[in-house]
């Protein structure tokens, strides 16, 4: 290992772990020693880290308090070193950290909410893509509806609900009496997209949820109703209701191709 | 190696006097398309898919000439260069087509952890060598020169072999390479270290310097940290006038990236600036140095 190699080692090291076996590299003066100026560093790193996961869990940070969200923090600062460039992606991994566990729904509520805010982090600066307008369902021949397949706009994503998440984040953002967490009856899926530079979210009944996952899965206009029609009753709905949502995701600026 | 000089005939631009863009005004800046010469952004915010970010960049780059300064090279890092950061790097100067590239002369990371922070080098033969051998690699690859920024420091090591200014001139010279001279943090270091800030000044070559950065940092006494969080102070103003004196026409900038004040304040000390250039420059003022 070369001397520079070793260096920046042992200087890491210190960073973030406090080892002391760096002090044969430093020179303390009469003023400041050489822990106060290694300090500076360590310090630094724990702000600058913790002021990321501030930043993309702004909500969750109000709920939990600053008490137990900067130990939370310095947990998850300590287990995930950062290995990304940029600290965009450095709290990618917070809502696993929490025990977000997006498939069984065992997960705390503060492991869901930090999902969602991650969501709408990947949201924000997802690919752009023109949105096509309402008008382009008009335009498609009726020949031609049974294959059409949809083409999202890159922030389109979905969510699995398991708490009232939905609810605490919106009365929390816009500081409004804010519900204790409870669990939902029954699972909801949340629909989150940008439009026009703006990050939206809605939750979705259970006949859009099938029709938007079936759509999102590559599913024709043909396919999609077959999925819908295992989700409503009244089988004679099942096309108006898929043109309905179909226009629906146009006017809202999710969809780019049709 | 390509000399990316030759390529560009030699000449540093003079920009006037710039402002760091940050989100935070991102609408006033569009809505008032203020008096400011030029944006230096942060390289790294920009990588990403689309969005606001990428919006508003290209929409201030259509009135506004942008340098672009980055934060995540690790040139000075004993782990490999990043190839993807490059890409990106590399993609968004392709998008932007920026007046020029900046990074720091520091390392950022070791064994594939990134302590996102500007770490010191000791100023010693062994990583001159490895600092130059890596701006090669990166100007070869960017095929254009960069600019690598003296950082302040809060340590020195017993491992360096020559002063900070002597260090930076030996990579600049073997690497042909340019500087973004940030006069704060010659300040800053020099409070922390003890050495005369004119000195500093005075001996780096005036050819090689493109940029000066302004910004504003934390006294606490014994010690001064870079925090970009303050008003640039008096004494980083005289020392502006100095380095204004010894390199001449130099484009700069002030870095404001914490407690963001009102638009305005930063447009009062962006006059403040202007002031003391034409003081000091008369109507030596060049758009163009070569």
């Amino acid at each position: 290992m070369t001397i520079l190699k070793e260096l920046q080692a042992a200087f890491k090291r210190n960073v973030l772990k406090g080892d002391k076996d760096f002090g044969e590299f430093i020179i303390s003066t009469e003023t400041v020693s050489s822990d106060i100026r290694l300090g500076i560093y360590a310090n630094a790193y724990f702000a600058r880290l913790q002021e990321a996961l501030e930043t993309d869990y702004q909500i969750l940070r109000k709920l939990l308090g600053k008490e137990v969200f900067e130990e939370a923090c310095l947990a998850y600062i300590h287990k995930h070193p950062s290995h990304y460039f940029s600290l965009r992606w450095f709290g990618q991994d917070f809502p696993a950290f929490l025990g977000y566990a997006p498939n069984r729904g065992e997960h705390h509520w503060p492991a869901e909410m930090a999902q969602l805010e991650w969501s709408f982090v990947n949201a924000f600066d997802a690919a752009d893509a023109e949105p096509l307008g309402e008008a382009h369902a008009a335009a498609i021949p009726p020949e031609a509806w049974a294959t059409l397949t949809m083409h999202f706009h890159p922030s389109v994503r979905t969510m699995t609900v398991y708490w009232n998440t939905l609810l605490r984040w919106r009365t929390t953002k816009h500081n409004e009496t804010v519900p204790e967490p409870v669990r939902l009856p029954q699972a909801t899926q949340c629909l989150l997209w940008r439009n026009a530079l703006i990050t939206r979210y809605r939750s979705l009944e259970p006949d859009e949820a099938v029709a938007l996952q079936a759509a999102l899965e590559g599913a024709d206009f043909s396919e999609l109703c077959g999925a819908l029609a295992e989700e409503l009753q009244d089988q004679e709905q099942v096309s108006i209701k898929a043109a309905g949502f179909l226009k629906t995701w146009l006017s809202a600026g999710m969809i780019v191709g049709l | 190696m390509t000399s990316v000089l030759a390529a560009k005939g030699g000449k540093r631009s003079y920009l006037g006097c710039g402002l760091g863009l940050r989100p935070e005004y991102y609408e006033t800046i569009m809505e008032t398309r203020p008096a400011v010469d030029w944006f230096e952004i942060i390289s790294e915010n920009y990588m990403v898919d689309g969005g606001k970010p990428l919006h508003f960049l290209d929409r201030v780059r259509a009135d506004y000439p942008i340098v672009m300064h980055g934060v995540s090279l690790s040139i000075g890092g004993t782990d490999p260069l990043d190839k993807d950061y490059l890409k990106r790097l590399k993609q968004l100067i392709q998008r932007i087509e920026p007046q020029w590239v900046s990074d720091h002369l520091c390392w950022t990371g070791q064994g594939g952890h990134n302590l996102h922070d500007l770490m010191p080098l000791p100023f010693n033969q062994e990583a001159v060598d490895h600092v130059v051998e890596r701006v090669q690699q990166v100007q070869d690859y960017l095929g254009r020169q960069i600019l690598l920024e003296n950082t302040s420091s809060y340590v020195s090591f017993r491992q360096s072999e020559m002063t900070e200014w002597e260090f930076h001139i030996e990579i600049m010279q073997r690497a042909d390479c340019l500087m973004l001279f940030d006069i704060n943090n010659i300040y800053v270091s020099a409070r922390n270290h003890g050495f005369d800030p004119l000195e500093y000044i005075r001996g780096i070559p005036a050819e090689r310097v493109w940029q000066f950065h302004l910004a504003g940092h934390s006294d606490f006494g014994d010690y001064v940290i870079d925090t970009h969080d303050h008003p640039v102070v008096q004494p980083v103003w005289e020392l502006y006038a100095e380095a204004l004196k010894h390199f001449g026409s130099v484009s700069a900038m002030i870095e404001r990236d914490d407690r963001f004040p009102p638009f305005e304040e930063l447009l009062d000390e962006l006059c403040q600036m202007r002031a003391i250039t034409q003081r000091v420059m008369g109507d030596g003022i060049k758009e163009t140095v070569t």
